[in-house]
């Protein structure tokens, strides 16, 4: 993948809302890849964890806000727990959600749940779905 | 008698029916009061976090403001419910950011205490009351706790993020075997169930696979989501209860109704666990 780097891209203010919705300090992360390694969920993404965080580094937000990455991240907080930097790498996943959400790229659909879903999963799951239901389609 | 304030959340009245179910028979049984927080409403799951953080710790502190009036410590069973909490207590404990909360929700008199359901049960008088009621039976059981009640690190309480111990604690005071293994706080896939089941479907299947080579004959749980994700995108029949109702089984008050909740009939396990073959 080619990235050309440049000033604005860097600082833009893409970076600095996700440098201040997430409250992490993406820049500390040197890529030892133990977010990506604890990930349930690395296996089905497009873009990992830990290349995630260098993305942000880099100014690539529109890649990631584009992703299906960011919509299969659970919340289960384990590259966080485990990062030796301190980094809260699910926070950075749900500010690129929330970026994603303000744009109008996802919203909620209750018609298109099935009857299955509605009679077995708690209202904890399909409240917490709402943000993601349909970005998947 | 020991009070609590209780804090069930949406999930415990309907869909986890048999979960605040046996809560409630197991705390009636073993003496404890319990008192649900007035007025309480929804902890804003994970949705509220997504689109708005002052508003993802405002609703789980509005449900802290309305316990305080009751002075007990609040006891929470399910694992979103408890680490929204969790979040807006340790956002509390920071004085600027008390004060902007209660701009929005008025003056906190007292914040209590805050603790996962499993908690109580640990405390050594309640532990000592369990092992009083002793289940003969030789079935294992792998303990499983998911995420939220153990991670990230701000929520945490007396416990390891990657061994954690409580409910393991619990079920072997009342002569419940668990077994050892190393998925006891991986996720179940969350709320990835309703946008894409594969994924969730894969997951399940690893858990219920390392708990089975570890020798269990089922998953305990405490977290509603963990459960029906387990039991809904399992592929062979492999019975998943919630540690409460175990705890029902040991004290012999558990109820029919329980059972016919559960998407995996466990009721032939069930007869084995209070000692049939």
């Amino acid at each position: 993948m080619k990235i050309i780097l440049d000033k604005e891209k860097l600082n833009s203010s893409y970076v600095q809302a996700i440098k201040e919705m997430s409250m992490q300090k993406v820049m500390s992360c040197y890529q030892c890849g133990k977010c990506t390694a604890g990930c349930p969920i690395a296996d089905f993404m497009d873009v990992v964890p830990n290349e995630m965080m260098r993305l942000v580094m880099l100014g690539e937000i529109e890649k990631l806000i584009s992703s299906k990455a960011i919509w299969l991240c659970t919340s289960c907080f384990q590259c966080g727990t485990r990062c030796p930097k301190g980094i809260e790498v699910h926070r950075v996943f749900e500010a690129l959600r929330s970026i994603a959400l303000r744009e109008g790229k996802n919203y909620t659909n209750i018609e298109k749940l099935s009857e299955e879903q509605l009679e077995a999963i708690p209202q904890q799951g399909i409240i917490a779905g709402f943000r993601k239901f349909e970005s998947l389609e | 008698m020991k009070k609590i304030t209780y804090y069930p959340g949406c999930t415990l009245h309907s869909t986890a029916y048999e979960y605040g179910d046996s809560t409630e028979a197991v705390l009636k049984y073993l003496g404890i009061e319990w008192q649900e927080i007035p007025d309480w409403n929804c902890c804003g799951a994970a949705s509220a976090k997504s689109l708005n953080h002052k508003l993802s710790i405002l609703l789980p502190a509005r449900n802290i403001k309305n316990a305080s009036t009751l002075n007990n410590d609040i006891y929470v069973p399910c694992a979103g419910c408890y680490n929204n909490m969790m979040k807006a207590k340790r956002a509390l404990e920071n004085a600027e950011e008390r004060q902007n909360i209660e701009k929005s929700l008025g003056k906190f008199e007292s914040i209590p205490e805050v603790y996962p359901l499993m908690r109580l049960f640990t405390d050594k008088a309640i532990l000592e009351k369990l092992s009083q009621s002793k289940l003969k039976t030789d079935v294992k059981v792998a303990s499983y706790y998911g995420c939220a009640f153990v991670r990230p690190e701000e929520v945490l309480q007396n416990e390891n993020p990657e061994i954690p111990q409580s409910i393991d604690n619990i079920l072997n005071a009342v002569g419940l075997e668990t077994v050892e293994w190393p998925l006891k706080s991986f996720c179940c896939g969350g709320d990835l169930s309703l946008a894409d089941s594969s994924v969730v479907s894969v997951l399940v299947e690893k858990i219920i696979n390392y708990a089975k080579e570890a020798g269990a004959n089922a998953i305990v749980t405490a977290c509603p989501l963990c459960q029906a994700n387990l039991e809904m995108r399992q592929k062979e029949p492999f019975p998943i209860f919630y540690f409460t109702e175990i705890l029902g089984i040991a004290m012999g008050i558990d109820n029919e109704k329980w059972w016919k909740k559960h998407l995996v009939d466990p009721r032939d396990l069930v007869s084995k666990i209070k000692g049939g073959k």
